[in-house]
């Protein structure tokens, strides 16, 4: 069964320097909505791709969009050049990328988002403002719905 | 702005109270609510099983 706050918990105790982005990132801001997914801005240097493999090892992670699903633990090569990884493992699936549609990359998120306390850590979550930007980018209709309730919770923080 | 996000299906009230919380909260009553979610989505597909079943047992008596 999917725990997305314990994947949390791990990267927060990793030594990983991250951005909470996604439908996550929107429930921490206060979305009602429910995600499936933890969606994570990170930058996947061949040493950061090494320490998710600690991270979620005991967690039988495989890559959940390749149709052999692969194992994480063994793809990529250690030396791979890498933009995204989407994994599924036993506590649920987790997305890491490079970059976000319609805001930027991981320099640009981080220098924006805000930190919250998390599990005992400080942890960034994409800010309200990047958010929007990028669930308009998308355009999908279930990214324009979330984009339309964290417009009003904007709003609701702005008046208060 | 209220009428216009309960016209898209949203209880502004929800949005509110959960605006009252802190964000380790928010995440933990997410968490909650994708549990039972989960369990609907599992006890739906159960059910859809048996409803499947049914016509084929139908037909053998």
């Amino acid at each position: 069964m999917a725990n997305l706050n314990e994947l949390l918990r791990r990267l927060c105790d990793a030594d990983i320097d991250f951005v909470v982005v996604g439908g996550f990132a929107a429930v921490l801001h206060g979305s009602t909505l429910v995600t499936r997914d933890l969606d994570v801005c990170t930058v996947l240097t061949p040493a950061n791709v090494e320490k998710l493999r600690g991270v979620f090892g005991d967690l039988s992670p495989i890559h959940r969009m390749t149709p052999q699903r692969l194992s994480f633990l063994t793809n990529p090569d250690p030396e791979a050049r890498i933009q995204n990884l989407y994994l599924e493992t036993d506590a649920g699936a987790v997305d890491f990328m490079t970059s976000i549609t319609g805001v930027g990359d991981f320099s640009r998120i981080r220098a924006q988002a805000v930190e919250v306390e998390l599990f005992g850590h400080r942890c960034r979550v994409m800010s309200l403002a990047d958010l929007i930007a990028a669930k308009l980018a998308l355009g999908r209709d279930k990214d324009l719905l979330v984009a339309r309730e964290l417009q009003a919770i904007a709003e609701r923080l702005k008046n208060r | 702005m209220t009428k216009d996000l309960e016209q898209a299906g949203f209880d502004a009230s929800l949005i509110d109270a959960n605006l009252r919380l802190d964000p380790e909260t928010r995440a933990l009553r997410h968490q909650g609510a994708l549990d039972l979610l989960t369990a609907l989505s599992a006890l739906g597909n159960e059910n859809r099983g048996e409803s499947e079943r049914t016509p084929a047992a139908t037909v053998r008596r």
